[in-house]
């Protein structure tokens, strides 16, 4: 429930605020969205498992963040594109992710159907 | 543990809002997307930043030195004469010459439009600086007194040169596409430019002949001044 108004509340601030990044750090936008993402279906996948740690949530949630924009700066000055690295690693986690939470809903599923 | 949970609550919920923030935010980037430049487009505009920026540094001499030049003149004419009429109307009629006012006449004006690159497919060509230059002789040879091409002024020291292979012909430093239509002003004898023009083979040189060219005599042809400064960083007058 709190999350739909979080994300709510963001889309909100997102289409209201005018706030404009240069074009230039789009790719950082990107890369941050991506790391998000990955964060948030790993709670999810966590919060299914029943071992949810909001410790572990945000300290993840910031610190991808955080590398993958690192990264994605890194690869800008030596002009190699580092920011694929990223993209593949949480792309690659999110469908991973993504597996284990729909077995997790078929068994449940599953196990109270029979 | 009621206290930690709803805690946890709001911290999740503010991470979606980040995420909420930077989907819109990057869903509106891609709504109105930046038109990106290709290498070529940026050298371009490169380039003619850098000529832009010698031009105006020119004119801004230029211009000081005509404010001086003004400010001479205020003084000398303090002591106004029938001379003084005489020279001004000599001045006037040395800028009509090079260029430096509107000039305007009897002419002819000549339209040059490409056609169907498709009708000859093995020998189309667009036009380059060559048969600018030689339209420009022509007219020239029959008399005409003031030229413009595009509306760029055809003056003493227009130089005519094709560039970046040939998509656009560089007048007065201005571009003239060869893909679109091109039009020539010429003030002079309407017949005897409309004579030069309609004789046999003058318009059938080079790229001339895949164009549709068309010309007509007017009365009143305005042909506008150069737009640039003139050079005379080198020459000087030689005085006996």
């Amino acid at each position: 429930m709190i999350v739909i108004l979080g994300l709510l509340l963001g889309i909100f601030l997102g289409f209201s605020l005018n706030v404009k990044i240069p074009d230039a750090y789009s790719i950082y936008v990107a890369v941050a969205i991506l790391a998000c993402f990955d964060s948030v279906i790993g709670a999810w996948k966590a919060y299914l498992a029943h071992n949810f740690d909001q410790m572990i949530f945000l300290s993840g949630f910031f610190g991808n963040g955080v590398i993958a924009v690192v990264l994605t700066y890194f690869g800008d000055q030596l002009s190699i594109p580092m920011y694929l690295a990223a993209v593949i690693v949480f792309g690659s986690r999110i469908f991973n992710n993504f597996a284990v939470i729909r077995r997790m809903l078929l068994e449940r599923y599953f196990h109270e159907e029979a | 543990m009621n206290m930690n949970k709803k805690n946890n609550q709001w911290l999740v919920a503010v991470v979606f809002l980040i995420l909420g923030f930077l989907l819109t935010y990057q869903y509106q980037q891609r709504q109105e997307p930046v038109r990106t430049l290709t290498i070529e487009e940026t050298e371009l505009l490169l380039q003619e930043i850098a000529t832009l920026e010698g031009e105006k540094e020119e004119l801004l001499q230029k211009n000081r030195k005509l404010l001086q030049d003004v400010k001479n003149f205020e003084t000398a004419a303090a002591s106004s004469s029938e001379a003084h009429a005489l020279l001004k109307q000599e001045l006037d009629r040395s800028r009509l010459l090079l260029g430096m006012v509107d000039a305007k006449g009897p002419g002819i004006v000549m339209t040059l439009r490409p056609t169907d690159a498709s009708l000859n497919p093995q020998t189309f060509n667009y036009l380059t600086d060559l048969e600018l230059i030689y339209l420009v002789n022509e007219l020239k040879f029959a008399g005409a007194e003031a030229i413009s091409i595009n509306d760029k002024r055809v003056t003493i020291q227009t130089g005519i040169q094709s560039s970046a292979n040939n998509s656009y012909i560089l007048v007065n430093d201005e571009k003239v596409s060869p893909r679109d239509e091109v039009v020539i002003r010429a003030v002079g004898d309407p017949d005897k430019l409309k004579g030069a023009m309609a004789f046999q083979g003058v318009l059938s040189y080079y790229a001339l002949e895949f164009y549709d060219i068309r010309f007509h005599s007017e009365d009143h042809i305005l042909i506008p001044k150069y737009n640039k400064a003139y050079r005379t960083d080198s020459m000087e007058e030689v005085r006996p």
